[in-house]
């Protein structure tokens, strides 16, 4: 499960260490160019508003081969 | 130097492991310590500059590189749990930066590094990972099993050079070793799997990543990895066929120690 989150949430989240030697993750995009916020990152973050959005499922992007 | 399990205190590494982490689990100490009477023993210790031993079970001690805890700690991105059992990625975003360039700490002519997965499984993801681009498909990394079975695998070459189905599952320590400019080994634990001629013309530098592919700015976007790693290593020099059986011994002693051996 994931959480969608908006260009401008995204930016806020920057740099930020939400836990020791830990980050964000904010460069990938589900399948229909959202970013979003994983749900163990909203597990362990103590940030109330990320851990009151909305959670859906994840749907990935269709991956090219990375090893061919 | 005299190993601490003549008598006497812990060896050097476990004590620089403390002051940094404050472990004070006897377990783990006690674990990390007969590791390294083991790398000492076996003349070891020089030629491994990182070892993420993943023990403590949070991010903030499976940071740290054993080997030099001022040097090289892990930063870690997107969902990732950390327990007694290691560093396990979501599939998803998860992954770690390592700081490490190829170049200097991995060299051309002959290196060693290597993950112990407790996840079995193929899947279109990642263990290891400094490639030069998203596409050129050179470098170094590891696909310990993907999809199709097939492990995929380059050091200072390209990563369509030599892959197959080279092994029964995807748990334990496994190896990729740069033996010289023409030749590198795939070893499972301390079984020789795999010997492929490639030269290594590859001059990357980019820095190596875990549990996803790494090619410098472009990188954490693309097959991430869900593996259990509960090690991880990157060796100076490439081990012999008779070191890896002593070397993949004493990761497995490790693990069996703090009970998650595969």
């Amino acid at each position: 499960m994931i959480a969608i989150i908006t260009q401008e949430q995204r930016d806020s989240l920057l740099g930020v260490e939400f836990m020791p030697q830990t980050f964000f993750n904010l460069d990938v995009k589900d399948i229909n160019e959202n970013y979003f916020i994983d749900e163990v990152e909203i597990l362990q973050c103590d940030i109330q508003w990320i851990k009151d959005l909305t959670l859906t499922v994840y749907q990935p992007k269709i991956q090219v081969n990375p090893f061919l | 130097m005299i190993p601490s399990s003549y008598g006497g205190n812990y060896s050097p590494l476990t004590t620089n492991w403390i002051n940094a982490t404050g472990e004070s689990n006897p377990t783990i100490l006690n674990a990390l310590n007969t590791f390294e009477d083991g790398l000492i023993l076996n003349s070891f210790v020089s030629r491994l500059p990182v070892i993420y031993p993943f023990v403590g079970g949070n991010s903030t001690k499976h940071a740290f590189n054993f080997m030099n805890t001022a040097n090289f700690q892990l930063s870690f991105y997107g969902g990732i749990t950390h327990n007694e059992n290691g560093y396990t990625p979501n599939g998803i975003n998860g992954y770690a930066r390592t700081g490490i360039l190829p170049l200097t700490t991995t060299p051309k002519a002959g290196n060693s590094f290597g993950i112990y997965s407790r996840t079995n499984g193929g899947f279109f993801a990642i263990e290891v990972s400094s490639m030069d681009n998203s596409s050129s498909f050179t470098g170094n990394e590891i696909v310990i099993k993907a999809q199709d079975d097939n492990t995929y695998w380059c050091n200072f070459d390209t990563i369509t050079t030599g892959n197959g189905n080279y092994l029964t599952n995807s748990l334990g320590l496994i190896s990729n070793v740069r033996t010289n400019n023409s030749t590198r080994k795939l070893f499972q634990g301390s079984i020789l799997k795999a010997t492929i001629s490639s030269n290594n013309t590859s001059n990357n530098n980019n820095e190596y990543y875990l549990s996803v592919r790494g090619y410098g700015s472009g990188a954490g976007v693309v097959a991430f990895s869900p593996r259990n790693l509960s090690f991880v290593y990157f060796a100076n020099q490439a081990f012999t066929d008779a070191e890896i059986v002593t070397f993949s011994s004493l990761v497995q002693d490790l693990q069996t120690s703090l009970n998650r051996q595969v």
